[in-house]
Protein backbone atom coordinates (compact mmCIF):
# COMPACT_ATOMS: atom_id res chain seq x y z
CA UNK A 1 0.00 0.00 0.00
CA UNK A 2 1.08 3.56 -0.61
CA UNK A 3 3.05 5.57 1.92
CA UNK A 4 0.95 8.50 3.06
CA UNK A 5 2.44 11.73 4.42
CA UNK A 6 0.89 12.76 7.72
CA UNK A 7 1.29 13.00 11.49
CA UNK A 8 1.46 9.71 13.39
CA UNK A 9 -0.92 9.78 16.33
CA UNK A 10 -2.63 7.49 18.80
CA UNK A 11 -6.38 7.64 18.55
CA UNK A 12 -8.87 5.42 20.30
CA UNK A 13 -11.75 4.40 18.02
CA UNK A 14 -13.16 1.90 20.52
CA UNK A 15 -16.03 4.20 21.53
CA UNK A 16 -17.31 4.41 17.96
CA UNK A 17 -20.54 2.57 17.20
CA UNK A 18 -21.87 1.70 13.78
CA UNK A 19 -25.09 3.33 12.60
CA UNK A 20 -25.17 1.80 9.12
CA UNK A 21 -23.19 0.34 6.29
CA UNK A 22 -23.80 2.75 3.42
CA UNK A 23 -21.99 0.57 0.89
CA UNK A 24 -21.75 -3.14 1.58
CA UNK A 25 -20.67 -5.88 -0.80
CA UNK A 26 -19.25 -9.03 0.80
CA UNK A 27 -18.28 -6.69 3.62
CA UNK A 28 -18.46 -2.97 4.39
CA UNK A 29 -16.88 -0.40 2.07
CA UNK A 30 -18.41 2.76 3.52
CA UNK A 31 -19.90 2.94 7.02
CA UNK A 32 -21.50 5.62 9.15
CA UNK A 33 -20.36 5.60 12.78
CA UNK A 34 -21.13 7.80 15.77
CA UNK A 35 -18.44 8.60 18.34
CA UNK A 36 -18.94 8.47 22.10
CA UNK A 37 -19.36 12.28 21.93
CA UNK A 38 -22.19 11.93 19.43
CA UNK A 39 -20.24 13.11 16.38
CA UNK A 40 -20.84 11.51 12.99
CA UNK A 41 -17.97 9.84 11.19
CA UNK A 42 -17.51 8.03 7.89
CA UNK A 43 -15.23 5.02 7.53
CA UNK A 44 -14.21 4.89 3.88
CA UNK A 45 -12.29 1.86 2.58
CA UNK A 46 -9.46 2.70 0.18
CA UNK A 47 -6.96 -0.13 -0.11
CA UNK A 48 -5.73 -3.48 1.16
CA UNK A 49 -2.83 -5.89 1.18
CA UNK A 50 -2.47 -9.38 2.65
CA UNK A 51 -2.36 -8.13 6.25
CA UNK A 52 -4.32 -4.92 6.37
CA UNK A 53 -7.29 -3.01 5.11
CA UNK A 54 -6.75 0.74 4.89
CA UNK A 55 -9.57 3.12 5.79
CA UNK A 56 -9.99 6.88 5.80
CA UNK A 57 -11.96 8.12 8.81
CA UNK A 58 -13.47 11.58 8.71
CA UNK A 59 -15.93 13.62 10.73
CA UNK A 60 -18.94 14.73 8.73
CA UNK A 61 -22.07 16.70 9.48
CA UNK A 62 -25.38 14.90 9.44
CA UNK A 63 -26.61 17.43 6.88
CA UNK A 64 -23.81 16.68 4.41
CA UNK A 65 -24.31 12.95 4.94
CA UNK A 66 -28.00 13.33 4.14
CA UNK A 67 -27.08 15.33 1.02
CA UNK A 68 -24.77 12.51 -0.07
CA UNK A 69 -27.48 9.89 0.43
CA UNK A 70 -29.91 12.18 -1.42
CA UNK A 71 -27.44 12.44 -4.34
CA UNK A 72 -26.91 16.17 -3.85
CA UNK A 73 -23.24 15.70 -2.92
CA UNK A 74 -20.63 13.28 -4.20
CA UNK A 75 -18.51 11.05 -2.01
CA UNK A 76 -15.47 12.87 -3.36
CA UNK A 77 -16.82 16.19 -2.07
CA UNK A 78 -17.33 14.65 1.38
CA UNK A 79 -13.80 13.22 1.49
CA UNK A 80 -12.20 16.43 0.22
CA UNK A 81 -14.00 18.59 2.77
CA UNK A 82 -14.09 16.82 6.14
CA UNK A 83 -15.54 18.85 9.00
CA UNK A 84 -12.22 19.10 10.80
CA UNK A 85 -10.18 19.97 7.72
CA UNK A 86 -8.23 16.74 8.13
CA UNK A 87 -8.93 13.04 8.28
CA UNK A 88 -7.42 9.90 9.71
CA UNK A 89 -5.71 7.19 7.70
CA UNK A 90 -6.01 3.90 9.60
CA UNK A 91 -4.70 0.43 8.81
CA UNK A 92 -6.79 -2.37 10.33
CA UNK A 93 -5.35 -5.87 10.35
CA UNK A 94 -7.20 -9.18 10.06
CA UNK A 95 -7.63 -9.30 13.85
CA UNK A 96 -9.25 -5.84 13.72
CA UNK A 97 -6.28 -4.17 15.41
CA UNK A 98 -6.01 -0.50 14.40
CA UNK A 99 -2.44 0.67 13.73
CA UNK A 100 -0.35 3.24 11.86
CA UNK A 101 -2.94 5.92 12.49
CA UNK A 102 -2.10 9.22 10.80
CA UNK A 103 -3.63 12.65 10.65
CA UNK A 104 -3.71 13.67 7.01
CA UNK A 105 -4.96 16.62 5.03
CA UNK A 106 -7.18 15.68 2.09
CA UNK A 107 -4.76 17.34 -0.36
CA UNK A 108 -2.07 14.83 0.74
CA UNK A 109 -4.13 11.86 -0.41
CA UNK A 110 -3.13 10.14 -3.66
CA UNK A 111 -5.75 10.46 -6.37
CA UNK A 112 -6.50 6.73 -6.30
CA UNK A 113 -7.61 7.14 -2.66
CA UNK A 114 -10.26 9.63 -3.78
CA UNK A 115 -13.59 8.72 -5.40
CA UNK A 116 -14.39 9.88 -8.93
CA UNK A 117 -15.89 13.33 -9.46
CA UNK A 118 -19.31 11.80 -10.21
CA UNK A 119 -19.35 9.44 -7.20
CA UNK A 120 -23.01 9.97 -6.33
CA UNK A 121 -24.68 7.49 -3.98
CA UNK A 122 -26.04 4.51 -5.97
CA UNK A 123 -26.40 1.97 -3.17
CA UNK A 124 -28.75 0.88 -0.38
CA UNK A 125 -27.87 1.56 3.27
CA UNK A 126 -28.00 -1.33 5.73
CA UNK A 127 -28.80 -0.07 9.26
CA UNK A 128 -26.94 -1.69 12.16
CA UNK A 129 -29.00 -3.90 14.50
CA UNK A 130 -29.00 -1.34 17.30
CA UNK A 131 -28.94 1.75 15.08
CA UNK A 132 -32.21 3.21 16.36
CA UNK A 133 -30.78 3.60 19.86
CA UNK A 134 -27.91 5.67 18.44
CA UNK A 135 -29.62 7.70 15.77
CA UNK A 136 -30.50 11.33 16.35
CA UNK A 137 -33.16 13.49 14.81
CA UNK A 138 -32.37 17.14 14.21
CA UNK A 139 -34.92 19.93 14.53
CA UNK A 140 -34.09 23.52 13.77
CA UNK A 141 -35.63 25.81 16.37
CA UNK A 142 -35.31 29.60 15.97
CA UNK A 143 -32.86 30.76 18.64
CA UNK A 144 -35.29 33.31 20.12
CA UNK A 145 -37.85 30.48 20.59
CA UNK A 146 -35.49 28.17 22.48
CA UNK A 147 -36.78 28.97 25.97
CA UNK A 148 -40.38 28.47 24.89
CA UNK A 149 -39.43 25.17 23.24
CA UNK A 150 -37.59 23.93 26.33
CA UNK A 151 -40.58 24.85 28.47
CA UNK A 152 -42.84 22.72 26.28
CA UNK A 153 -40.41 19.81 26.53
CA UNK A 154 -40.32 20.05 30.34
CA UNK A 155 -44.12 19.99 30.44
CA UNK A 156 -44.22 16.71 28.54
CA UNK A 157 -41.41 15.26 30.65
CA UNK A 158 -38.75 15.15 27.93
CA UNK A 159 -35.20 15.38 29.33
CA UNK A 160 -34.01 18.78 28.12
CA UNK A 161 -30.43 17.75 28.89
CA UNK A 162 -30.65 15.44 25.87
CA UNK A 163 -30.78 18.57 23.71
CA UNK A 164 -27.59 20.04 25.14
CA UNK A 165 -25.48 19.37 22.11
CA UNK A 166 -27.96 20.92 19.73
CA UNK A 167 -28.40 23.98 21.95
CA UNK A 168 -24.63 24.39 22.14
CA UNK A 169 -24.28 24.05 18.43
CA UNK A 170 -26.97 26.66 17.87
CA UNK A 171 -25.18 28.98 20.27
CA UNK A 172 -22.04 28.81 18.14
CA UNK A 173 -23.91 30.34 15.25
CA UNK B 1 -34.58 -30.64 5.58
CA UNK B 2 -35.03 -26.88 4.90
CA UNK B 3 -38.15 -24.81 4.54
CA UNK B 4 -37.99 -22.71 1.41
CA UNK B 5 -40.44 -20.15 0.08
CA UNK B 6 -41.56 -22.55 -2.63
CA UNK B 7 -41.48 -25.98 -1.12
CA UNK B 8 -39.96 -28.25 1.45
CA UNK B 9 -37.22 -30.45 0.18
CA UNK B 10 -34.71 -33.01 1.37
CA UNK B 11 -31.37 -31.43 0.73
CA UNK B 12 -27.75 -31.95 1.48
CA UNK B 13 -26.34 -29.90 4.33
CA UNK B 14 -24.87 -26.54 3.45
CA UNK B 15 -21.15 -26.48 2.70
CA UNK B 16 -20.51 -24.36 5.78
CA UNK B 17 -23.25 -25.91 7.92
CA UNK B 18 -21.21 -25.85 11.14
CA UNK B 19 -20.53 -22.14 10.80
CA UNK B 20 -24.16 -21.45 9.87
CA UNK B 21 -25.26 -23.38 12.97
CA UNK B 22 -22.88 -21.26 15.04
CA UNK B 23 -24.49 -18.08 13.69
CA UNK B 24 -28.02 -19.41 14.21
CA UNK B 25 -27.10 -20.22 17.80
CA UNK B 26 -25.89 -16.62 18.17
CA UNK B 27 -29.30 -15.32 17.11
CA UNK B 28 -28.77 -14.83 13.36
CA UNK B 29 -31.38 -15.97 10.87
CA UNK B 30 -31.16 -17.52 7.44
CA UNK B 31 -33.11 -15.56 4.84
CA UNK B 32 -35.88 -17.15 2.79
CA UNK B 33 -34.16 -19.42 0.28
CA UNK B 34 -35.24 -21.12 -2.91
CA UNK B 35 -33.74 -23.56 -5.38
CA UNK B 36 -31.85 -21.98 -8.28
CA UNK B 37 -33.31 -24.30 -10.97
CA UNK B 38 -30.32 -24.01 -13.31
CA UNK B 39 -30.22 -20.23 -13.26
CA UNK B 40 -27.45 -18.47 -15.21
CA UNK B 41 -25.49 -16.38 -12.74
CA UNK B 42 -22.31 -14.37 -12.52
CA UNK B 43 -19.89 -13.31 -9.83
CA UNK B 44 -16.83 -11.12 -9.45
CA UNK B 45 -13.59 -13.09 -9.39
CA UNK B 46 -9.84 -12.76 -9.68
CA UNK B 47 -8.40 -13.65 -13.09
CA UNK B 48 -4.87 -14.27 -11.80
CA UNK B 49 -4.19 -17.93 -11.16
CA UNK B 50 -3.56 -18.79 -7.53
CA UNK B 51 -5.81 -16.08 -6.11
CA UNK B 52 -8.74 -17.51 -4.16
CA UNK B 53 -12.18 -17.35 -5.77
CA UNK B 54 -15.67 -18.27 -4.58
CA UNK B 55 -14.89 -18.24 -0.87
CA UNK B 56 -17.31 -16.51 1.53
CA UNK B 57 -15.90 -13.72 3.69
CA UNK B 58 -16.30 -15.50 7.02
CA UNK B 59 -14.56 -18.60 5.64
CA UNK B 60 -11.55 -16.65 4.43
CA UNK B 61 -11.43 -14.78 7.76
CA UNK B 62 -13.03 -16.84 10.57
CA UNK B 63 -11.80 -14.36 13.21
CA UNK B 64 -14.03 -11.75 11.67
CA UNK B 65 -17.07 -13.96 12.21
CA UNK B 66 -16.27 -14.37 15.89
CA UNK B 67 -15.72 -10.65 16.26
CA UNK B 68 -18.99 -9.83 14.49
CA UNK B 69 -20.81 -12.27 16.79
CA UNK B 70 -19.25 -10.43 19.74
CA UNK B 71 -20.41 -7.09 18.36
CA UNK B 72 -23.89 -8.41 17.56
CA UNK B 73 -23.34 -7.57 13.89
CA UNK B 74 -22.85 -11.05 12.41
CA UNK B 75 -24.83 -12.08 9.33
CA UNK B 76 -25.24 -15.40 7.53
CA UNK B 77 -24.88 -13.43 4.29
CA UNK B 78 -21.10 -13.52 4.75
CA UNK B 79 -21.22 -17.34 4.55
CA UNK B 80 -22.85 -17.05 1.13
CA UNK B 81 -21.51 -16.03 -2.27
CA UNK B 82 -22.70 -12.79 -3.87
CA UNK B 83 -24.10 -13.37 -7.35
CA UNK B 84 -25.97 -11.40 -10.02
CA UNK B 85 -28.69 -12.56 -12.36
CA UNK B 86 -27.13 -11.00 -15.48
CA UNK B 87 -23.69 -9.82 -16.49
CA UNK B 88 -25.12 -6.39 -17.42
CA UNK B 89 -26.39 -5.86 -13.89
CA UNK B 90 -23.16 -7.13 -12.38
CA UNK B 91 -21.12 -4.76 -14.53
CA UNK B 92 -23.37 -1.80 -13.71
CA UNK B 93 -22.95 -2.48 -10.00
CA UNK B 94 -19.19 -2.90 -10.39
CA UNK B 95 -18.92 0.38 -12.30
CA UNK B 96 -20.65 2.22 -9.44
CA UNK B 97 -18.39 0.57 -6.87
CA UNK B 98 -15.32 1.53 -8.89
CA UNK B 99 -16.36 5.17 -9.02
CA UNK B 100 -16.35 5.26 -5.24
CA UNK B 101 -13.53 2.81 -4.46
CA UNK B 102 -10.78 2.84 -7.06
CA UNK B 103 -9.00 -0.17 -5.54
CA UNK B 104 -12.12 -2.33 -5.40
CA UNK B 105 -10.54 -4.84 -7.81
CA UNK B 106 -8.02 -5.92 -5.16
CA UNK B 107 -10.87 -6.62 -2.74
CA UNK B 108 -13.60 -8.37 -4.73
CA UNK B 109 -11.93 -9.23 -8.02
CA UNK B 110 -11.16 -7.78 -11.42
CA UNK B 111 -13.20 -10.08 -13.65
CA UNK B 112 -16.60 -11.53 -14.27
CA UNK B 113 -17.13 -15.29 -13.83
CA UNK B 114 -20.28 -16.89 -15.20
CA UNK B 115 -21.90 -20.27 -14.80
CA UNK B 116 -25.07 -22.22 -14.05
CA UNK B 117 -26.32 -22.82 -10.51
CA UNK B 118 -28.05 -26.18 -10.19
CA UNK B 119 -30.34 -27.39 -7.41
CA UNK B 120 -27.51 -29.69 -6.35
CA UNK B 121 -25.21 -26.68 -5.87
CA UNK B 122 -27.23 -24.90 -3.19
CA UNK B 123 -29.97 -22.36 -2.53
CA UNK B 124 -30.43 -18.69 -3.33
CA UNK B 125 -32.08 -15.61 -1.89
CA UNK B 126 -34.61 -13.63 -3.92
CA UNK B 127 -32.73 -11.32 -6.30
CA UNK B 128 -32.96 -7.63 -5.35
CA UNK B 129 -33.82 -4.81 -7.76
CA UNK B 130 -30.20 -4.58 -8.94
CA UNK B 131 -30.05 -8.32 -9.69
CA UNK B 132 -27.94 -9.24 -6.67
CA UNK B 133 -28.61 -12.39 -4.65
CA UNK B 134 -26.78 -14.52 -2.09
CA UNK B 135 -26.01 -18.13 -2.91
CA UNK B 136 -25.64 -20.62 -0.06
CA UNK B 137 -23.56 -23.55 -1.32
CA UNK B 138 -24.45 -27.14 -0.41
CA UNK B 139 -21.87 -29.70 0.60
CA UNK B 140 -19.77 -30.72 -2.42
CA UNK B 141 -20.42 -27.54 -4.40
CA UNK B 142 -17.32 -25.98 -5.97
CA UNK B 143 -17.93 -23.07 -8.29
CA UNK B 144 -14.27 -23.13 -9.32
CA UNK B 145 -15.23 -26.16 -11.41
CA UNK B 146 -18.41 -24.76 -12.94
CA UNK B 147 -17.90 -20.99 -13.16
CA UNK B 148 -15.56 -19.60 -15.77
CA UNK B 149 -14.05 -16.18 -16.15
CA UNK B 150 -15.59 -14.53 -19.19
CA UNK B 151 -14.02 -11.07 -19.15
CA UNK B 152 -11.97 -8.57 -17.26
CA UNK B 153 -13.96 -5.63 -15.91
CA UNK B 154 -11.29 -3.61 -14.08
Amino acid sequence: MKKIEGYNIDYDFSGFRKIADLVFFDGPFLSHYVSSKGDDYLFYWVDRNEQDNRWLVLRVSLASLQKYIGKELTLRELIEHPNDGYLYVVDIDNSLVYHDIKLVQPCALPDDYLPENDSYYEFEPIPAEDAEELMTYELTIPYKERNHFEEILRKIGFPVSALKKVVNRAAVF
Amino acid sequence: MYETNTHTTDKKPFKYQLLIDQLLAAGCHLPVLSLPDDINACRFAFAEEGLPNHIPQYVSNPKRMLQDIGKNSATTSLLALSCFTTSERAEAFYANLRKAFKHVACSIGDSLAEGILTNDDGMMTTPSANGHFDFYECEGCDLNKTFHITRKIA
